[in-house]
């Protein structure tokens, strides 16, 4: 835990709001980023936002600092995106069981991308985002979990097994799978977007 | 017989009167709970979160639900005239804007709100209705069709 | 290189979670390797779009309200209750110190008993009330008994076959 991490918890922990807020507005926007990759929905993701701060300040007593402050509020952030998922019956895929092992090498590659067969540079922006957001959406929740923990702030193995309360194994396993589906999906969308410009 | 300088009588006149008439100094401010309730019919009883509407839930029409759990509940807090929103687990959305604080009844304070619950931008289901209602007091809306069973939506508001 | 388990290396090479001295031979093996480069190169590019949708999203938010959200979330959590706080203990001091507070509290609750506040009415009054153009609105009071009164409740019946979103 940083430094200064640790100084407003206590603080915060003391009783003092302002040090609580100051903590609230260092990390609502990455806690925000997370739930909007889970959830795709801005008022959901900003309600999620809203609820796990709320829980971090109503069980700051109990945490015990052996963790980062941030790994922790993670873990709430991912519980209550994957609580809403669930809660709203919209979990359609089904959770990748990553206690057998897969084979068929053939399925379970990762892919370069050739020049022109890149999403990163055949679309704008826009039509990324676009393709991102539905390429996330079709992950299970622990999966879009893991690529947003990776790719957009930087995790370690240790640090997402603790989030998500399982091996570094797990992790792996579902980081690669959720990677290869990404890729999957990507090339969906590209091939889409050339059939139409065509 | 001394008379009483003006500046007691006038201090002791508006203290009297200060003492009398009930002195309204809230903020302009109302907190809200939106709970959101699921009503089905397979057996599962009421939700011992909302044990303080037990009585009303285990009531006709409401106790034709063999199950009310609570599937989700929302602050929102409401400057005056402006209106602030909620999204529904059906996907409706809630809007309020409280509108002012009433004193009526024995010193009983009052809120009036304005409530709509519309699929986003339409103006199906409950575009508007105002109403008056206690401090802390709960209105509820139901009958929107939700997985098998009903939503009901309880709207506690109270002066902060 | 090949593929399969070496793919699992090369994931955590470019996630920096191979130990120094691994970390090198599998850098040597890529840079002989160009099926290897261009997986490398596919991630580093996924990598990079997903950042930046998600930093776009975020961009897009507005937290202007969020810290008087919060602070209203916590200002109306119910305190944690007496089971939850005492359980806490336990697991941190065990039974001794449990004891001695359930002892400190039944003391307390009978010196300072909380004042009695009756409950908030829920009797509604409905000044206006519009439904949507396909639907029936019921205004119906359920009787309270005791000290709590009526509640008002508005019922919304849609008459089209459209209703859960």
């Amino acid at each position: 835990m940083t430094t200064e991490d640790n100084t407003l918890v206590a603080q915060a922990r003391a009783g003092d709001e302002r040090a609580f807020q100051q903590l609230v507005e260092r990390y609502q926007r990455k806690v925000y980023g997370v739930a909007f990759g889970m959830l795709h929905d801005p008022e959901d993701a900003m309600d999620v936002t809203q609820e796990a701060f709320i829980r971090v300040h109503r069980y700051l007593d109990r945490f015990q600092g052996t963790s980062s402050f941030f790994t922790w509020l993670y873990r709430i952030t991912v519980n209550l995106c994957i609580d809403h998922i669930r809660r709203e019956g919209k979990a359609q895929t089904v959770d990748y069981d990553d206690s057998v092992a897969h084979a068929g090498a053939e399925t379970s590659q990762l892919m370069p991308w050739s020049a022109d067969g890149n999403p990163a540079r055949s679309m704008d922006r826009k039509q990324l985002r676009q393709a991102i957001d539905r390429a996330l959406a079709t992950l299970s929740p622990k999966h879009r979990a893991v690529i947003l923990m990776r790719e957009v702030e930087g995790l370690s193995y240790a640090e997402m097994a603790e989030v998500m309360q399982c091996s570094k194994g797990t992790i792996m396993s579902r980081l690669f799978h959720a990677r290869r589906r990404m890729q999957v999906a990507l090339l969906d969308a590209l091939e889409d977007k050339n059939k139409t410009a065509a | 017989m001394t008379l009483l300088p003006k500046w007691v009588v006038a201090g002791c006149m508006a203290l009297g009167f200060a003492l009398v008439t009930p002195q309204v100094a809230w903020g302009d401010n109302v907190q809200c709970t939106i709970r959101s309730m699921h009503g089905l019919e397979a057996p599962g009883g009421i939700d011992k979160r909302l044990a303080f509407l037990r009585k009303q839930l285990a009531k006709p029409p409401f106790s034709a639900y063999k199950t009310i759990k609570l599937l989700e509940a929302k602050q929102l807090l409401l400057p005056q005239n402006k209106t602030q929103q909620a999204k529904l687990p059906t996907g409706k959305i809630l809007k309020l804007t409280f509108k002012e604080k009433l004193l009526e009844r024995k010193d009983q304070l009052r809120l009036r709100l304005h409530l709509s619950i519309t699929p986003p931008k339409q103006t199906k289901f409950l575009p508007g209705t105002l109403y008056t209602i206690a401090d802390r007091g709960t209105l509820l809306v139901a009958g929107d069709r939700y997985q098998q069973g009903t939503l009901v939506v309880g709207i506690t508001c109270q002066q902060k | 290189m090949t593929r399969g388990k070496d793919d699992r290396d090369l994931q955590r090479y470019f996630d920096g979670e191979l130990r120094p001295r691994r970390a090198r031979r599998i850098r040597e093996e890529i840079e002989a390797d160009a099926g290897a480069r261009g997986r490398i190169a596919a991630l580093e590019s996924m990598r990079g779009m997903v950042r930046s949708a998600s930093a776009d999203a975020v961009d897009e938010a507005d937290f202007g309200g969020l810290w008087a959200r919060v602070r209203a979330g916590i200002e109306h959590e119910p305190p944690l209750g007496l089971r939850e706080r005492l359980g806490f203990w336990l697991r941190r001091w065990g039974v001794v110190v449990a004891t001695a507070s359930a002892a400190a509290a039944v003391v307390l609750f009978v010196l300072v008993r909380p004042a009695h506040r009756p409950p908030p009415s829920n009797d509604a009054v409905i000044e206006s009330l519009d439904v949507g153009p396909e639907a029936v609105g019921t205004i119906f009071t359920i009787a309270g008994s005791g000290e709590t009164g009526q509640t008002t409740v508005i019922w919304v019946t849609e008459t089209s076959a459209e209703g859960e979103e």
